[in-house]
């Protein structure tokens, strides 16, 4: 998992200069909301989401995880924490990670194979590479408020 | 259930409980005795939040009936408590304290989502300098009734209205002690959210020395995490 993430980091790292430098032509040098333009802003998100929560409920590994979910609400919350993170004009209003998973039983190999849904959910809408990893480090981190079980 | 709009018929407890206050100074509570019931699970663990009811066929007065009026707050994802005991006609309030909305749905169980027995209502997250929502329903159903929320499928809660005036959750320990029953046959029934069928309910022989009883759950619960 470390090695992943270590690896996810480092991808992003190196990747993150180069949508800026592409977009110099007729954005400024510093875009703030690169990833989120990338990501297809709101409806490209919206899309993803939905397919994402989908897929969630369909995954033989997770699927009794999110048997329950609301499936609406769940992809409004991805939706506007995608948009918040990648720097989009969304406020995500919805509840911190370790509030959302601290009563639910959840692994590390839960943890993997939900980035693996997403990845799947994000090759699906045609999101490059790079730009998926830029989004995948930023959520890297939230391992530490959904990983429940050590 | 009804919500506190409707509380027409609030004097019959009073009077109920006038009645009976009359029967305690005329049995005096010499002829009370202790029940000490432990809940288990099937393997043997001792059962938090298992509702331990005890009918008497004697008449008597408990010293600390469930109460009429509760609080059931939401607190990070959780019904907190998760399992309340009150009375049947107890006033429950609900509040929201986390900072986002919940959709509170209740219902009694077997019912279906969408008959009369079941309701819902959304209350607002908390926000800075604004309390979040708030709500109040009457819960006159003897038994248990559920809490859910429509927007987080994990979240779980009972609201237990007892009919019986010697109704206790067990504590951590699984213990349920039950004070001042009249002594005389009675009865144990014990419900457990987990359980998918009710337990038959135990007779017991109340008389002036402590009683117990060990009542041993054929499910195992899962346990919280918090």
């Amino acid at each position: 998992m470390k090695k992943i993430l270590i690896s996810l980091a480092l991808a992003s790292l190196a990747v993150a200069c180069l949508p800026a430098m592409a977009q110099t032509s007729h954005q400024p040098a510093v875009s703030t909301n690169a990833l989120f333009l990338a990501l297809g802003q709101t409806p490209g998100l919206t899309a993803l989401a939905d397919d994402f929560v989908i897929r969630l409920k369909q995954d033989a590994r997770l699927g009794p995880h999110f048997k329950n979910v609301n499936q609406k609400n769940l992809s409004k919350q991805l939706t506007d924490q995608f948009c918040a993170l990648s720097g989009g004009p969304c406020v995500y209003e919805g509840a911190d990670m370790k509030s959302a998973h601290m009563d639910m039983d959840i692994t590390k190999g839960d943890f993997n194979a939900l980035v693996e849904v997403l990845q799947a959910a994000m090759d699906a809408k045609g999101i490059a590479f790079t730009t998926q990893n830029q989004l995948l480090a930023l959520l890297a981190p939230m391992h530490r408020a959904v990983i429940t079980v050590r | 259930m009804r919500t506190s709009k409707q509380e027409i018929q609030r004097c019959r407890p009073l009077a109920s409980l006038l009645a009976s206050a009359v029967v305690v100074l005329l049995a005096g509570l010499a002829h009370a005795g202790t029940v000490e019931v432990l809940v288990l699970d099937k393997d043997g663990n001792p059962t938090p939040d298992a509702v331990v009811v005890v009918v008497s066929t004697a008449q008597g007065v408990a010293q600390a009936p469930p109460p009429l009026s509760a609080l059931v707050n939401q607190e990070k994802m959780q019904f907190v408590p998760q399992v309340i005991v009150v009375a049947v006609g107890a006033k429950v309030r609900f509040t929201n304290g986390d900072a986002w909305d919940h959709h509170v749905r209740v219902w009694i169980p077997g019912a279906v989502a969408s008959s009369a027995e079941g309701m819902s209502f959304r209350l607002a997250g908390k926000q800075a300098g604004r309390s979040g929502g708030s709500e109040e329903l009457i819960l006159d159903k003897p038994g248990p009734t559920l809490l859910g929320c429509f927007l987080h499928g994990s979240m779980r809660g009972y609201v237990y209205a007892a009919d019986s005036p010697w109704t206790v959750k067990t504590n951590e320990l699984g213990v349920a002690l039950l004070e001042d029953v009249p002594q005389g046959a009675a009865s144990v029934k014990v419900w457990h959210a987990a359980l998918l069928v009710d337990k038959a309910p135990s007779p017991i022989m109340v008389g002036a020395a402590p009683g117990q009883l060990t009542v041993r759950l054929d499910v195992v619960p899962r346990r919280r995490r918090i």
